[in-house]
C-alpha cells in the first residue's frame, strides 16, 4: 500500500521534470538566440524624434523611419543588388567547376583520392585576412582587383569547397550497385545520366548551391580587400556602420536586411537539406 | 538457481499500432522455450519487454516472485543476444565479449578464462582484436552471442542468433547453446524463425501471431495437434481443409470435406459443426494393396507434380473435387505425373481444429 | 609487359582540386616571397631578413596571444556547453524544434552576430540594464570591447556553440539504440553507458569539433575588430594593420607566414594529443 503511493509519487515527479526541463530549456534557448534578434529590431524602429535611451528597456516610440532612411538615402539597394548578383555567379561558378571533380573524387577510385579531399578543405582553413592580403595583391596585377570579376574570383574559392564536399558525399552515396543494375537492364550513357545520376545529386546540389549562395552573400574577409571601395555588399556596408561611425540604429537595419536570406535558407534546409549534406559542409571528417 | 518468467497480461502499442496484446505465459525454471511467428508479429518487442528497454503499457512482468516493472534493464539480470547484434563500434571483439563480466565486476583471472572458453565454442579464436566493423555478417553475430552466453544470467533471451550463420556451423552452435544452458539451468527465451530448429532444440514452443500467443506446447504437440489454422500452416507443411461433421457418435465422427467424406476421431464434435482438418504430407501414404480396409480413409487422386525433395518425394495430387493436396513419399517410390494414385489417411493422423 | 592505361580521371580534377590550389599556392607564394623581402609595391625587392626582425615585437606576442586565447576558449567553453546539452536533448520531447531554433546562429554571418550581441551586452544595453535591476551590480559592466575580451568571447561562444552542436548532437544520435541497451543489459548503469559507450564513441567528432572552432576563431579578423578590446586585437587585424595603414606589406607578410605557422602546430599538437587520448 505504501510502496504503491511512493511509486505513484515518484512517477509523479518524473512526469513534471519531463514537461518542465523541455520548458526551462526552451526559454534558456529564447533568450539565448530571440533577445538579441528582437533588440536589433528594436533598434532599428526606433523613432529619432524619440531617442530610446537609459535607463527605459524599450523605446518609447516606434518608427519605421530608419527602414526608410536607409532604402531611400543610402547606398543599400546598391548593395543588396550586388550581393545577389554576386552569389547568383559564384554558386553557377562553383557548379560547374565542382560538378567534374566530385564526379571523380566521388564515383572514380582514383588513387589519391584522400589527399586530394584534403586539399579540397585548405580554403576553410587558410586564414581569410591572408589570403585576401596577398590573394589580393596577384588579383591587382592582374586588374581584376575592385571588379565583379575579382570579386567572384575570391567568393568561388571560398564557397567552392562546401559544394565540393556535398557532391563528393553525394556521389558516394549513391550505390554503384544501382548504376550497374541500370546498365544491366540496357540503359546507355545518355539515359544512366538523365534517369540515374542527374535525379540522384539534385538534393546534393540544391544543398550545395544553397551553401555557396550563403557563403558569397556573407563574405566579408575577401569582399573587403579586393572589391573595396568599388564593389560593396551588404557585409561591407554593415562593417563601415560599425566601424568608426557606429550607429546603432542603421547597423540594426542593415544588420536584418543580412539576416533575412540566411533564416530563409534555415528554414527550406530543415526541411530540404539531408543532415549527411549538412555534416559534408560542416567539414565533419 | 534457475528463476521461473511469468509474463502476465501484456500489451504494447507504438502509437496506435498494437504490437502485444495481453501476452500472458510462464516458463518454467531452467526451460529452454522457443517463439515462433512470423516476421513482424511481435517478437523482439516482447524480449525488449522482458529485457526492461520497453514498458509495457499493461501488465506485469515476474522474475521467480519479484515484479520486475520498475526495474531498470541493468539491474535486470538478463542477457540478449540482438537481433541486429548491437556490438559495440568502438570495442574490440574481446572488450564486447567481455564487457558484461567486467560490468559485474568478475575477477579478470576468471574473465580471462571465460571468455577463452566462449570464443572457443563460438569458433572465434584468434579475432579477438578485431573490431566489429572488421568482421563478416556471421562473425559479428557469434561475438553477440558470445556476449550475451559469458554472463550466465537468470534468464538468456535470444533473437534469431544464428540467422547468419552457415547450417553446419548453426548445427554445431546450437547443440552448444542448448548444453550450456542445461548445464547451468538458466530459462531461455529464443526466438527463431527455423520451425525445425524451433522444434529440435526447445522444451516449449510458443506460436505468436499478430501480438498475440496462439499456442504454447511441446514440440511434439504443437506439430502434431496444432490448435489452429494459423499454426498448422506456419510449422511444418499441412494440408488445409474445411468441413462438416456429418455425424459424431462413439470415438468416430464422419466429416464432409472438399477431398470427399473422411472418418476423424472425434473430439466432442457435434453434427454440423464447421471445423478445419490439417493432414501432414508424410501423414499420406500410398497404397498399393487393393484391400480396402474399413477403418481408413482410402481417397484416389491424379498425380500433377513429382518433386524429389532429397529425403523425401512430394507428390501434388489433384483430387476429382479439384483441391489439390500434398503428401510426402518414400524417395525410392515410383509414380509418374498423370497417373492416378491411390492412397490411405488413417483418422487418427488428422487433427481438427476450430475456426 | 602490361601498359598502364593512363587515368582520364585526374583531368576532371582540374576545375575543383586545380583552382584551390592555383589560387591557394598562388598566395602562400606571394605571402612568403613578401616576408622575404620580394614582390615589394614599391622600393627595390630584393632577399632581406629585416622584416621577420621586426616582427617579433610586444605588440605582435599580445595580439597572437589574444587570438590564440580567444580561440581556445571558444573551442573548450563551446565544447562544455555543447555536450551536455546534446545528452540532454536526445531525451526532450520536441528536440527537433529546439535544435531548430538552436541552428539560428550559426546562420548569422559573422559581423552580424556580433552586432547583435553587442547591441545587448553594450554600457547600457539590456544585460547591465537586468542586472542594475536585480542589484547585482552597481554600476554597468563595461563588456564590449573590454581589455580581457570578454565581448569577443561572448560573440564567438554564441555563433560556435550551434556549430558544435550539430556535430556532437548527431554524433551522439547515431549511436544506435540498441547499442545502449545491450550495454543496459549487460549490467552498465547509466554513468557506466556513458563512461564507456557515449563518450568513447563521440570523441572523434568532439575533437573534430573543437578544431574546427580553434581554425575558425584563431583566423577571424571580423568579430574581435568590432566586439574585442582595442588592444590587443587579433593577429588578424595586426596583419591588416601592417598591410593598409602602415604599408608594410613585407611585415604584414610575415605576421602572415607566423599565423600559418602557430595554426599548423596547434593542430599537429592537438591532433597528436588526440591520437594519445584515443588510444
Ligand atoms: N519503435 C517502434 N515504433 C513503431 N512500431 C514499431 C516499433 N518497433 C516495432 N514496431 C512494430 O511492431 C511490430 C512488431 O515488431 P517486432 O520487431 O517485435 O517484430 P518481430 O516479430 O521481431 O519481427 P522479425 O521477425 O521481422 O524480427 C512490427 O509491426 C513493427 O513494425
Ligand atoms: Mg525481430
Amino acid at each position: 500500500m505504501n510502496g504503491q503511493l511512493i511509486k505513484s509519487q515518484k512517477k509523479l515527479t518524473r512526469r513534471l521534470l519531463e514537461l518542465l526541463l523541455p520548458f526551462g530549456l526552451l526559454s534558456i534557448i529564447m533568450v539565448w538566440i530571440g533577445l538579441p534578434i528582437l533588440y536589433a529590431l528594436l533598434w532599428s524602429l526606433v523613432n529619432p524624434e524619440y531617442p530610446w535611451s537609459y535607463p527605459d528597456l524599450f523605446p518609447t516610440n516606434l518608427s519605421l523611419f530608419q527602414w526608410e532612411y536607409v532604402f531611400k538615402y543610402t547606398t543599400i539597394v546598391k548593395s543588396i543588388g550586388n550581393s545577389f548578383f554576386l552569389a547568383f555567379l559564384t554558386t553557377i561558378a562553383c557548379f560547374m567547376l565542382a560538378l567534374p571533380t566530385a564526379y571523380a573524387l566521388g564515383k572514380r577510385k582514383l588513387k589519391g583520392s584522400e589527399f586530394f579531399k584534403i586539399i579540397i578543405l585548405l580554403p576553410m582553413v587558410f586564414p581569410g585576412m591572408a589570403m585576401g592580403l596577398f590573394l589580393g595583391r596577384m588579383l591587382h596585377v592582374m586588374g581584376v582587383s575592385g571588379t565583379y570579376w575579382g570579386v567572384v574570383i575570391v567568393h568561388t574559392l571560398v564557397a567552392l569547397p562546401y559544394m565540393l564536399r556535398i557532391l563528393i558525399v553525394n556521389f558516394e552515396s549513391m550505390p554503384q550497385d544501382l548504376i550497374d543494375a541500370a546498365s544491366n537492364l540496357g540503359a546507355g550513357n545518355w539515359v544512366k545520366f538523365t534517369e540515374i545520376y542527374f535525379p540522384m545529386i539534385l538534393p546534393g546540389l540544391v544543398a550545395g548551391a544553397m551553401f555557396t549562395f550563403i557563403t558569397s552573400m556573407e563574405e566579408f574577409n575577401l569582399t573587403f580587400i579586393v572589391g573595396a571601395p568599388d564593389i560593396t555588399t551588404i557585409p561591407t556596408v554593415l562593417y563601415s556602420y560599425l566601424g568608426e561611425n557606429f550607429l546603432r540604429t542603421r547597423a540594426s537595419v542593415v544588420s536584418l536586411i543580412l539576416l533575412i536570406p540566411n533564416l530563409l535558407f534555415l528554414i527550406v534546409a530543415e526541411r530540404k537539406i539531408k543532415t549527411e549534406y549538412m555534416g559534408a559542409a560542416l567539414g565533419k571528417m | 538457481m534457475a528463476t521461473r518468467l511469468i509474463v502476465n497480461g501484456i500489451d504494447k502499442a507504438f502509437d496506435d499500432f498494437q504490437a502485444l496484446s495481453n501476452v500472458s505465459f510462464t516458463i518454467e525454471p531452467g526451460q529452454f522455450v522457443t517463439l515462433l511467428g512470423p516476421s513482424g508479429c511481435g517478437k523482439t518487442t516482447l524480449l525488449r519487454v522482458i529485457a526492461g528497454f520497453l514498458e509495457p503499457d499493461q501488465g506485469e512482468i515476474f522474475f521467480g516472485d519479484q515484479v520486475m516493472n520498475e526495474v531498470p534493464p541493468n539491474k535486470r539480470n538478463t542477457a540478449m543476444c540482438f537481433q541486429s547484434y548491437a556490438l559495440f563500434p568502438h570495442k574490440t571483439v574481446y572488450e564486447n565479449i567481455n564487457f558484461g563480466l567486467r560490468m559485474r565486476k568478475i575477477k579478470v583471472e576468471e574473465q580471462e578464462k571465460r571468455v577463452r572458453e566462449v570464443m572457443e565454442m563460438v569458433d572465434l579464436v584468434g579475432l579477438e582484436h578485431r573490431k566489429p566493423y572488421e568482421l563478416s555478417g556471421g562473425q559479428q553475430q557469434r561475438v553477440a552471442l558470445a556476449r550475451a552466453i559469458i554472463v550466465r544470467p537468470e534468464i538468456l533471451l535470444f533473437d534469431e542468433p544464428l540467422s547468419n550463420l552457415d547450417a553446419k556451423l548453426r548445427e554445431k552452435v546450437r547443440v552448444d547453446i542448448r548444453n550450456i544452458q542445461r548445464s547451468l539451468g538458466i530459462t531461455t527465451v529464443y526466438v527463431t524463425h527455423d520451425q525445425a530448429e524451433a522444434l529440435a532444440i526447445s522444451d516449449v514452443v510458443i506460436a505468436m501471431n499478430k501480438g498475440k500467443i496462439v499456442q504454447k506446447s511441446d514440440p511434439k504437440t504443437i506439430y502434431n495437434h496444432p490448435s489452429t489454422k494459423f499454426v498448422a500452416d506456419f510449422i511444418g507443411s499441412a494440408n488445409i481443409i474445411s468441413g462438416t461433421c456429418l455425424e459424431a457418435a462413439g470415438s468416430t465422427a464422419v466429416v464432409n470435406t472438399s477431398l470427399g467424406i473422411l472418418q476423424v476421431q472425434n473430439t466432442g464434435l457435434i453434427q454440423g459443426d464447421t471445423i478445419f482438418l490439417c493432414i501432414r504430407p508424410e501423414d499420406i501414404v500410398p497404397d498399393v494393396s487393393e484391400n480396402v480396409l474399413p477403418d481408413q480413409n482410402v481417397l484416389t487422386g491424379e498425380v500433377l507434380n513429382a518433386v524429389y525433395m532429397g529425403s523425401s518425394l512430394d507428390l501434388f495430387i489433384r483430387m476429382d473435387t479439384q483441391h489439390i493436396v500434398r503428401a510426402s513419399v518414400a524417395k525410392d517410390t515410383w509414380v509418374s505425373e498423370g497417373s492416378q494414385i491411390r492412397f490411405i489417411v488413417h483418422p487418427d493422423k488428422i487433427c481438427i481444429m476450430k475456426g | 609487359m602490361k601498359r598502364r592505361k593512363f587515368e582520364w580521371g585526374y583531368l576532371l580534377l582540374i576545375p575543383g582540386v586545380g583552382y584551390i590550389m592555383f589560387f591557394v599556392l598562388a598566395s602562400l607564394y606571394i605571402m612568403f616571397a613578401q616576408s622575404f623581402g620580394f614582390y615589394n609595391y614599391t622600393g627595390t625587392s630584393e632577399f632581406s631578413l629585416q622584416f621577420w626582425q621586426h616582427v617579433f615585437s610586444r605588440t605582435f606576442f599580445d595580439d597572437l596571444w589574444f587570438s590564440f586565447r580567444t580561440a581556445l576558449l571558444t573551442a573548450l567553453i563551446s565544447i562544455i556547453i555543447c555536450y551536455p546539452l546534446s545528452l540532454i536533448l536526445q531525451r526532450i520531447p520536441g528536440r527537433k524544434t529546439f535544435l531548430s531554433i538552436l541552428k539560428i546562429p550559426m546562420f548569422v554571418p559573422a559581423l552580424v552576430a556580433s552586432f547583435l550581441i553587442v547591441n545587448i551586452i553594450d554600457y547600457h544595453g539590456v544585460i547591465n540594464m537586468i542586472l542594475e535591476k536585480l542589484r547585482l551590480i552597481d554600476e554597468p559592466l563595461r563588456l564590449r570591447n573590454d581589455a580581457a575580451g570578454i565581448g569577443a568571447l561572448s560573440v564567438q561562444i554564441w555563433k560556435n556553440v550551434p556549430f558544435q552542436m550539430i556535430i556532437m548532437y548527431s554524433a551522439i544520435e547515431a549511436i544506435r539504440k540498441d547499442v545502449r541497451d545491450a550495454a543496459a543489459n549487460l549490467g552498465a548503469n547509466r554513468f557506466s553507458i556513458l563512461k564507456e559507450i557515449i563518450i568513447p564513441i563521440t570523441l572523434p567528432s568532439a575533437l573534430v569539433a573543437v578544431i574546427m572552432v580553434f581554425v575558425r576563431t584563431f583566423n577571424d579578423f571580423a568579430i574581435s575588430k568590432t566586439a574585442g578590446p582595442y588592444y590587443p586585437t587579433s593577429i588578424s587585424n595586426l596583419m591588416y594593420l601592417h598591410a593598409y595603414t602602415f604599408a608594410d606589406w613585407n611585415t604584414a607578410a610575415c605576421i602572415g607566414v607566423m599565423m600559418m605557422i602557430t595554426s599548423i602546430a596547434f593542430v599537429s599538437f592537438y591532433s597528436y594529443l588526440s591520437k594519445k587520448i584515443g588510444n
